[in-house]
């Protein structure tokens, strides 16, 4: 689980181009909206298309399920490792 | 139409120039381009004045844009804003095609920066300012277009209008494409702070002079009139007739 915050939180940087932020820089439990990391609408927007191409996950755009996976890292890293669980048990 | 304009300050940036004293230079010299770009890769003006989670959104051509609209000499007081630019963040239109032809999904931040008016958002998002925008795309005839709008807006009533000019080089995936005539130039972002007066007139032109000029003037011979107090006229287009003509000495 530590291990995939790192890794979850080097996607966010990844994928958002955040300039200058490095991973221990972001608070596993901070908000990312608003006051936290303080990304926008069209972050959430590049976030849910990156995990659907990183992980496979599809999101739906507004609802409040959305809202708590991106409420921090680790509710994001949460999801991520109950999804890969789903696949595992139920494709592979 | 007679529009009188005067230039009060300018600020200009490619890779390889970025004082006014190294425009003058290139102004005096033999040749307008500013170099090709071409197969070159180049580094981002770093725009320190612009928040990164602003400025991350930007893309080279963008960054060059930021760059001449925030140095500190140029001091933004909420001035009206035109943007004109021919292809625009062409290179990042070419990427969304790329994702396009490969998947089904495309990255919503590169398409919503894709757009000719995203660097002067990014500014104004800034600056926390809400002057009036306008985002011009007139192919060859940009130059034309940009002092016709800034022009108009000046006869409007406006005190100072500040006129963007900015282009990126070809992506390689054009080069076979492009006509020769297409300017092949470097990154470049031009900065022109207008006001009403007499130093410039705007006037149809039928002179031979006019008429010779077969290609539309560019961006970076608008900057270099600008830099000649020798050069007394500037063709800007074959199709609208238009020149920029000089108020003469003493006159």
């Amino acid at each position: 689980m530590l291990e995939l915050i790192q890794e979850v939180k080097a996607f966010i940087i990844e994928t958002l181009d955040l300039e200058d932020v490095m991973p221990a820089d972001i608070d596993d439990d901070a908000p990312l909206f608003g006051d936290g990391l303080g990304l926008d609408s069209i972050d959430s927007l590049e976030l849910g298309v990156g995990l659907q191409k990183r992980y496979g996950l599809k999101l739906s755009a507004e609802t409040e399920e959305t809202r708590q996976i991106f409420a921090s890292v680790r509710a994001l890293t949460e999801y991520i490792v109950a999804h890969r669980a789903n696949l595992a048990s139920g494709q592979r | 139409m007679m529009s009188g304009i005067n230039l009060h300050r300018w600020s200009a940036w490619t890779p390889d120039r970025e004082t006014p004293e190294t425009w003058r230079d290139w102004a005096r010299g033999a040749s307008v381009n500013a170099g090709t770009g071409r197969g070159t890769e180049r580094e981002p003006p770093p725009v320190k004045a612009i928040p990164p989670l602003l400025r991350r959104r930007a893309g080279l051509l963008g960054r060059a844009m930021l760059q001449v609209l925030s140095r500190p000499e140029m001091a933004y007081a909420g001035e009206p804003l035109i943007f004109c630019s021919r292809l625009g963040e062409f290179s990042r239109v070419l990427a969304l095609q790329k994702e396009l032809a490969q998947s089904d999904t495309l990255s919503p931040q590169l398409f919503s920066m894709s757009v000719h008016n995203a660097a002067g958002g990014l500014f104004m998002m800034a600056q926390k300012a809400n002057a009036p925008l306008t985002a011009l795309s007139a192919g060859a005839e940009a130059v034309s277009a940009g002092l016709t709008e800034a022009a108009i807006q000046l006869a409007d009533g406006a005190e100072k209008i500040w006129l963007v000019y900015g282009e990126e080089p070809l992506p390689e995936a054009w080069w076979e494409l492009a006509a020769s005539s297409d300017e092949q130039t470097d990154y470049f972002a031009l900065l022109f702070e207008l006001g009403p007066g007499d130093e410039f007139t705007l006037v149809p032109d039928a002179s031979a002079e006019a008429a010779k000029a077969t290609l539309p003037a560019s961006p970076l011979e608008l900057l270099r009139f600008f830099l000649s107090p020798e050069a007394s006229s500037l063709p800007l287009s074959s199709r609208s007739h238009l020149s920029l003509q000089r108020k003469a000495a003493g006159a």
